[in-house]
């Protein structure tokens, strides 16, 4: 089964073209010295550098990378922490209901999370911006922590706690000292791949976002809708590469460190 | 690259029969000194126990997991609790170690009751089965953990780990991760560490499960040895009952959250407590039957199903006219060809050979009664060649001594 026929060459050939190959255009693109778009004229990187004298797309990328940054360190505490409760707590009643309404907000459609954090925030008076922004990230990034950080905490064997505990350890110094170390690696990807989610957000930041705090993603959905511009395409472009070293470097620490034990 | 893995960890005194020059006096005295000395504080009434359990109980919701257990254990033993899995035997261990908190009775150690002491707290340490070595630290810091845990000075820490290393024979793999080391090596690192901090009681959970045969027999007694050289008060868990009768001092055989008998190896084998500790630890034949007379001559049994009258060492649970049952291991038994001379005066049984295994250094037989009943008997194999090679189907003679068989009431 594990031999490369052409049944398999040809499948991952269809399944990557499927998913890529809009990219692969796009990034091609962003190379174009063309203005038109869909036209190729040669390579150039002018809209790279036209990109960087677009001050509302910098402000915008800016305001992009402060919220994923702030989101991404709220979400991994929040959703650890969440991960520990759920899988320590064997005996607390409900505990499956728990378990599941953390993952739902995974299935959950963004128009709705957007919406009623909305919705939340008009009806409390909270004056819409930055922390609006950061705060309906942390909400749905932190249940992606938490699955990230739980599916660790499960293979996690309990004795090495008690381990630290039996040494003089207490509880807390035994989870610090311990604990944390040996999940740091499901830790950091669910660090990364909050960072990555919170940037590519676009739903949940047009209802929650405020005056002067656009994210990059709604700038681009914005001055698409006026036109493709090819400066747009070189910020895609920028934007997939972060989010592609994100979620490898995810990948890879949560690998790397399982495989060595 | 010398792993250290075939080698002793402890090096065998060179001198065992003699006083090991240069002893200190504080040194602890060598196995054999102890029994020569007769090392049983269990049996002197002055003796002040290190560990006491009275009335422990542990429950999980509907199931006891430990029921109404009171156990005395002495400073410098070497104590197993022995017995099948779920007998809670590493249940009681987690009692002591403070991971589980009984649901009634009291553990005192060294006469202070355990009960508000947290595990980080006690002056105990385990040995995990897992060995549970903090995958994320080195051999030595694995090693340090609960010396800095403790604020012990810098230096003080070095010389202690250091001195662990060589007392476990790792120091060439100090730096080493845990991932990098092969299980014996893991075991001895886990040892190391619970030792290091020089705990009134050392815990270990079945510490050679995990290590293949020949490693767990080698490891065995390194463990005895080492044991002896610390002065620590060992508690081990095992089902192994081999384990248990090389390591320990004294045994508990635990059944259902209670303790069947606590007694060393020997006392154990020869004269167990119960039909459940005779079958538990080696093999026995279990004959059933009334008791005719009890005297300090003997127990005279009646045992109708086999048909026979069975004389057996005296017993003070031997009432008259009582039930219960004759326990003689299948060691203590000589078989001989039927018919052969006069038959023995008393605790005859004739049969048939059943079946029989040749075992290099015995040999088993199974010998069917005229009533059914499957009697197993061995014989030593001390000659290369059988004089009188006994085979299937042949007409047997089982005997044995009234002071091989044991009376068991319960």
């Amino acid at each position: 089964m594990n031999r490369f026929t052409p049944f398999n060459a040809v499948s991952l050939t269809l399944g990557f073209a499927f998913l890529y190959l809009p990219i692969v255009l796009l990034v091609i693109f962003s190379f174009n010295a063309s203005q038109l778009v869909t036209v190729w004229g040669g390579f150039s990187t002018k809209w790279y550098a036209a990109l960087f004298a677009n001050k509302q797309l910098l402000d915008a990328a800016r305001i992009s990378l402060l919220v994923a940054f702030t989101t991404a360190c709220l979400a991994t505490v929040l959703g650890t922490l969440a991960a520990v409760a759920l899988t320590r707590a064997t005996r607390l009643p409900g505990r499956t209901l728990f378990t599941a309404m953390t993952y739902a907000p995974l299935v959950m459609p963004e128009v709705i999370t957007g919406l009623s954090l909305l919705l939340l925030f008009v009806a409390v008076g909270f004056e819409r911006g930055f922390w609006t922004i950061t705060i309906a990230h942390t909400t749905f990034a932190l249940c992606f922590v938490a699955v990230v950080v739980q599916s660790r905490l499960l293979s996690f064997d309990r004795s090495l706690e008690e381990a630290a505990q039996d040494l003089g350890a207490p509880p807390w110094r035994a989870f610090v000292t311990v604990t944390i170390p040996t999940i740091l690696p499901a830790i950091a990807a669910g660090w990364l791949l909050a960072f990555t989610l919170s940037l590519d957000d676009l739903v949940i930041a047009s209802f929650t976002s405020g005056p002067g705090s656009t994210t990059l993603p709604m700038r681009i959905f914005s001055s698409v809708r006026l036109g493709v511009s090819p400066d747009i395409n070189a910020a895609c472009t920028i934007l997939i590469a972060f989010v592609t070293v994100g979620v490898m470097a995810a990948t890879l620490t949560a690998k790397l460190r399982g495989s060595t034990r | 690259m010398d792993t250290g893995e075939d080698r002793l960890l402890i090096p065998p005194p060179a001198v065992a029969l003699t006083e090991p020059p240069g002893e200190a006096a504080g040194d602890p005295p060598r196995r054999g000194q102890q029994q020569n000395a007769g090392f049983a504080p269990w049996d002197d009434p002055a003796a002040v126990p290190l560990i006491e359990f009275e009335g422990v109980s542990k429950s999980y919701g509907e199931t006891l997991a430990v029921d109404d257990l009171s156990l005395a254990i002495y400073p410098r033993e070497f104590f197993a609790l022995l017995g099948p899995s779920g007998c809670g035997k590493t249940t009681l261990m987690r009692l002591l170690a403070g991971f589980e908190t009984p649901s009634a009775g009291t553990i005192r150690l060294e006469g202070r009751d355990l009960g508000a002491v947290p595990p980080h707290e006690r002056p105990i340490n385990m040995m995990f089965q897992s060995y549970a070595l903090f995958p994320h630290l080195s051999v030595w810091d694995n090693i340090a953990f609960g010396l800095r845990r403790d604020r012990v000075a810098k230096p003080e820490i070095a010389r202690r780990v250091d001195e662990m290393l060589t007392l476990v024979q790792l120091t060439g793999q100090a730096r080493r991760k845990p991932h990098q080391l092969s299980g014996g090596q893991r075991q001895r690192v886990a040892l190391a560490r619970s030792l290091a901090k020089r705990p009134r009681v050392l815990l270990l959970d079945e510490p050679l499960a995990a290590l293949d045969k020949k490693l767990r027999g080698e490891t065995q007694f390194e463990l005895m040895n080492l044991q002896e050289e610390v002065g620590i008060t060992f508690l081990i868990v095992t089902h192994d009952q081999e384990e248990a009768m090389v390591l320990a001092d004294r045994i508990a055989i635990m059944r259902e959250g209670r303790i069947e008998q606590v007694a060393p190896p020997r006392r154990l084998y020869e004269s167990p407590a119960s039909r459940y500790v005779a079958d538990f630890v080696g093999d026995v034949n279990l004959i059933e039957g009334t008791v005719t007379e009890s005297g300090p001559g003997g127990v005279r049994v009646a045992a109708e199903g086999i048909g026979a009258t069975l004389l057996t060492a005296p017993s003070d649970e031997a009432a008259t006219g009582a039930p219960g049952c004759v326990a003689v291991r299948p060691e203590k038994i000589a078989i001989g060809p039927a018919g052969d001379g006069p038959p023995p005066a008393h605790n005859a049984l004739e049969g048939v050979i059943y079946d029989y295994a040749y075992l290099g250094e015995y040999t088993l037989f199974r010998v069917r009664t005229a009533s059914g009943h499957l009697i197993e008997a061995s014989r030593l194999n001390r000659s290369r060649f059988d004089d009188n090679p006994l085979t299937w189907d042949d007409r047997v003679v089982l005997s044995f001594e009234a002071d091989d068989a044991v009376f068991l009431d319960r």
